[in-house]
């Protein structure tokens, strides 16, 4: 009755997932409820949905591609490792959730993951998941300590630059700590504005971008990756330049308003034409290199 | 139809059921564990039981905009508080101080007062200096509590800052601190309450900041004299009503 051994098999598969997905469920249900009511729709952590997003969008895809060409001989379980990473995450993510350490409770998903696939599937294949789990540390929530002490001088460095070059353009500007005057407005230079949320946010995604495009050259990717942190600096002071703009030749409500939201489709956009244009740009400087040799030798 | 069925994984279903039980058995354990014990149910309302009239002291309507209490805009997680008190008030020598006080119910790692040293950087004023400063004559409070003197400026201006930070038992004197405190307390179970307790005053040179400071605190040690014992509890915790007692 081969009908039936097939349907049993199947019956099989779907109970085992569905246990599994009832399992992280139980974990990470609360947790992301409560993370998308309360810490993610503050500006410093407003980056964590993207981050969850393409984390679990590239966990998928990877999943299926393993499924596709992936032998039964590469599944070599590792139990004991597994088994020590899940407890460990277990742990983790009891003491996290119940005295609401973020670090903690959002953190455990990585070992929680990792270990259950070394437990069924082995570590060759969490090797080749390896992204989606590094995707995973971005979107942590850092102890507020942490983040105002990198936000800080991260929004007065932004601030010193967009009055220098608002100052270059011929504004009337001036700037005391991280409040900008330009004409009769007051412009504070908020988290928002040049927080690590969208340095994070821009280094997942410039990340992304070189998962997707995969140069094979390692120091062009590593070159990129530490761009990034320039970039998103750059992205930010035009932000606030054309927001402090908007201000000056609109008005504050404009300035507060619509336009606000808007300054941060800016940023994306700056952010992403500097990185594919250095990335342009790095090409080239291979391209060139590589020719070089080749006119020597 | 069921072709989407064929592209689940081959496991051993004794195997995940195994990972699936241990992982519901850690969110029960989690949920067993998380504290719910508020120290004070019942809070008198600050706004009506901080007196407007006291001693030498009377609220003036200020034409100054205080600086906030928070760190950023204002959302559940920026403004953590249950009660917040700003008012400015005047003696009869002219000097104004400004009052401002947070109190906050539960006090979590990531909502809880934020630190004025913070708040004051965030809105875009320097800190010029911040130290501990053991205030003694505090009605209610401990003999020696620790709080902290800090002067600040922005533009031309400076203002000298004197204040305490009180989470459950603790007064504390950095973040670390509180981190602690609030972690010890929620393994037995309990989520203590905080408050920040803040004067200040304007000065014209940084010469000045000690006059400030010393004011703020004479201010403050006023204020104590004037409260009721459930009112005085919340700013300076437990112990006004246990030696009432």
């Amino acid at each position: 009755m081969p009908a039936a051994g097939v349907s049993a098999s199947i019956r099989n598969r779907l109970f085992a997932s569905g246990a599994l997905l009832l399992g992280v469920a139980s974990l990470y249900g609360p947790t992301f409820f409560d993370l998308f009511n309360g810490l993610w729709k503050t500006d410093q952590n407003g980056h964590g949905p993207i981050v969850l997003a393409v984390a679990m969008w590239f966990l998928w895809h990877k999943s299926r591609e393993i499924a596709r060409d992936s032998e039964p001989c590469d599944l070599l379980p590792a139990p004991l490792l597994g088994w020590t990473a899940l407890i460990f995450g277990a742990l983790l993510y009891i003491l996290g959730r119940s005295q609401a350490i973020y670090l903690f409770e959002v953190g455990s998903i990585i070992p929680v993951l990792a270990g259950t696939v070394l437990i069924l599937f082995g570590s060759k294949t969490l090797g080749r998941l390896w992204f989606s789990f590094f995707f995973m540390l971005f979107m942590i929530p850092l102890p507020g300590s942490v983040v105002d002490a990198v936000t800080q001088p991260m929004k007065l460095a932004v601030s010193v630059g967009s009055e220098y070059l608002l100052h270059v353009m011929g504004y009337p500007i001036a700037r005391s700590g991280v409040v900008l005057t330009i004409g009769q407005y007051q412009l504070l230079v908020a988290d928002a504005c040049a927080g690590l949320n969208s340095l994070f946010t821009l280094e997942a995604l410039g990340l992304l971008y070189l998962n997707v495009v995969r140069h094979s050259s390692a120091i062009r990717n590593i070159t990129l990756a530490i761009l990034i942190v320039p970039i998103s600096f750059s992205a930010n002071v035009i932000r606030v330049i054309v927001l402090a703009l908007v201000t000056y030749h609109m008005g504050d409500s404009a300035g507060q308003g619509f336009l606000h939201e808007f300054s941060g489709m800016v940023l994306f956009m700056s952010a992403l034409l500097l990185i594919i244009s250095m990335d342009g740009l790095l090409r080239k400087g291979a391209a060139v290199g590589g020719n070089g040799r080749k006119a020597n030798s | 139809m069921k072709n989407w069925l064929q592209y689940l994984p081959n496991i051993a279903w004794p195997k995940a059921l195994t990972i699936a039980m241990v992982m519901g058995a850690a969110a029960l354990a989690a949920v067993l564990a998380t504290p719910t014990l508020v120290s004070v149910e019942h809070a008198p309302s600050l706004e009506q039981t901080v007196p407007k009239v006291f001693g030498d002291w009377r609220e003036l309507p200020s034409p100054f905009i205080q600086v906030g209490v928070s760190t950023g805009e204002e959302t559940s997680i920026d403004q953590p508080y249950d009660q917040t008190v700003m008012r400015t008030y005047v003696n009869a020598q002219g000097q104004q101080v400004h009052l401002a006080l947070a109190w906050g119910r539960r006090q979590r790692q990531e909502v809880k007062i934020h630190r004025p040293d913070l708040c004051y950087v965030a809105q875009g004023w320097r800190v010029l200096a911040l130290k501990s400063q053991t205030m003694s004559d505090i009605q209610h409070g401990p003999p020696q509590l620790t709080g902290k003197r800090m002067l600040t400026s922005v533009g031309g201006g400076y203002e000298a800052v004197s204040y305490w930070m009180r989470i459950g038992t603790l007064f504390s004197e950095d973040a670390f601190e509180t981190r602690a405190h609030i972690f010890k307390q929620g393994l037995q179970g309990r989520i203590p309450d905080g408050i920040l307790v803040r004067a200040s005053m304007r000065v014209r040179t940084e010469a000045d900041a000690a006059q400030g400071w010393e004011v703020s605190e004479r201010f403050l040690s006023d204020l104590m004299k004037h409260l009721q014992p459930q009112t005085a509890a919340l700013l300076v915790g437990p112990v006004a009503l246990s030696t009432k007692g």
